[in-house]
């Protein structure tokens, strides 16, 4: 049979075929990129909603864009971190580590086409390499919350 | 000394630290030792009333070489501050500054770095940005009076030197003192510059007294009574 460690790789790569056949149309760079219905600030209002129906919550939110507006480069770029709190239990009872990749950060951005892109980097990936089966688990559960959110946005 | 030079010398005293905690909120905060909307909250807000009340307590006790000292060092560094924005304001346009400071100083000043500025951010930041500077106008005429313009222009590079040493330069990662960017430390000396020369021809113009304000031997030595 698969070892767990073959088992987490495997999970993002199956989620990935999964979104490639879904007709969502992807970008180059790390982990899930998928084109978005609308504009950045949009986008950002959707997804915040669509968090709460999907049983998660927004829990931080970083302005990339308007950050960087203070140093005077113009960019389109939100960054929520959703989360919830009884996910949040199991994982950092298992591991106390955790917070280095919970809450999942989902990136929105423009690029220089002006399309608007959401993307994250798969749960499976990182928390993966704890090895620990129920946190695998977690994982796998979280990267299929995340892949029905953006499917939902994708345009 | 007289009760009374001793109670100007205790207002004056009194007035140089409160004038003294605006323009280090920022480098404390940006040092890591507290947030800095905590520092306004705690620090600023109470030391600008004191100020007030130690203007109103200066011309209430008839020490009115005081009262004007705080209201001209005031009123001429934010004119100056105007004259250091336009050096700063050019300078980040064409790409010369790291950032926008009084932009900066607002969303640490709401507390929402990672949400960006907003109009309430950019108006507290740019109210602070120019409290600083009348800030260090106080300090200048309380601390100095009617001096020639090469004291305000040394006064202005110190200001400037200190804000290239301080932890605010620092947390930007533009090396030793802006030493990765050249233009940064440059804008800063010349902005400065502007400062000490507005801050000097205000004063001289608006002072009367040349004398120190806190040099009791001064006084003690010569014999000269303190001008009301």
């Amino acid at each position: 049979m698969f070892k767990r460690k073959h088992w987490n790789g495997i999970v993002p790569a199956v989620l990935a075929g999964v979104m490639a056949l879904s007709g969502a149309a992807y970008a180059a760079g790390p982990g899930v990129q998928v084109e978005a219905k609308g504009s950045v600030e949009a986008v950002v209002a959707n997804l915040k909603k669509m968090v709460a129906d999907n049983g998660m919550m927004v829990m931080g939110e970083l302005h990339q864009g308007k950050v960087l507006a203070m140093t005077g480069l113009k960019v389109e770029s939100e960054t929520v971190f959703v989360g919830n709190p009884t996910v949040g239990k199991e994982l950092f009872t298992e591991e106390p580590g955790a917070g280095l990749v919970v809450p999942i950060r989902i990136n929105v951005y423009a690029d220089a086409q002006g399309s608007t892109w959401v993307s994250y980097i798969p749960p499976s990936e990182q928390l993966g390499s704890y090895q620990n089966a129920k946190v695998s688990q977690v994982a796998a559960m979280l990267d299929g919350k995340l892949h029905d959110l953006v499917q939902m946005l994708a345009k | 000394m007289t009760l009374r030079q001793l109670e100007e010398t205790v207002l004056s005293v009194l007035a140089l630290m409160m004038a003294g905690i605006s323009p280090n909120i920022f480098p404390v905060a940006q040092a890591g030792y507290a947030n800095m909307a905590y520092l306004a909250t705690r620090f600023l807000i109470p030391s600008i009333g004191i100020l007030v009340v130690l203007w109103a307590a200066s011309l209430a006790r008839g020490h009115a070489r005081l009262a004007r000292r705080l209201l001209v060092g005031a009123v001429a560094g934010i004119a100056a501050t105007v004259g250091l924005e336009a050096v700063r304001i050019t300078s980040f346009h064409f790409g010369g500054m790291p950032g926008d400071l009084p932009r900066l100083m607002g969303v640490l000043l709401t507390d929402r770095l990672m949400l960006g500025p907003s109009p309430l951010s950019d108006t507290l930041g740019w109210l602070y940005h120019f409290w600083n500077g009348a800030s260090f106008g106080i300090i200048f005429a309380v601390l100095l009076g009617r001096r020639s313009s090469a004291w305000a222009i040394g006064f202005g590079q110190l200001i400037g030197i200190g804000f290239l040493l301080s932890p605010a330069v620092k947390a930007l990662g533009i090396g030793f003192m802006g030493s990765d960017m050249p233009t940064m430390p440059l804008t800063v000396v010349l902005a400065h510059l502007v400062y000490g020369l507005i801050l000097g021809w205000l004063s001289r113009r608006w002072l009367q007294g040349g004398d120190w304000l806190l040099a009791f031997a001064e006084y003690r030595h010569s014999g000269v009574s303190f001008p009301a």
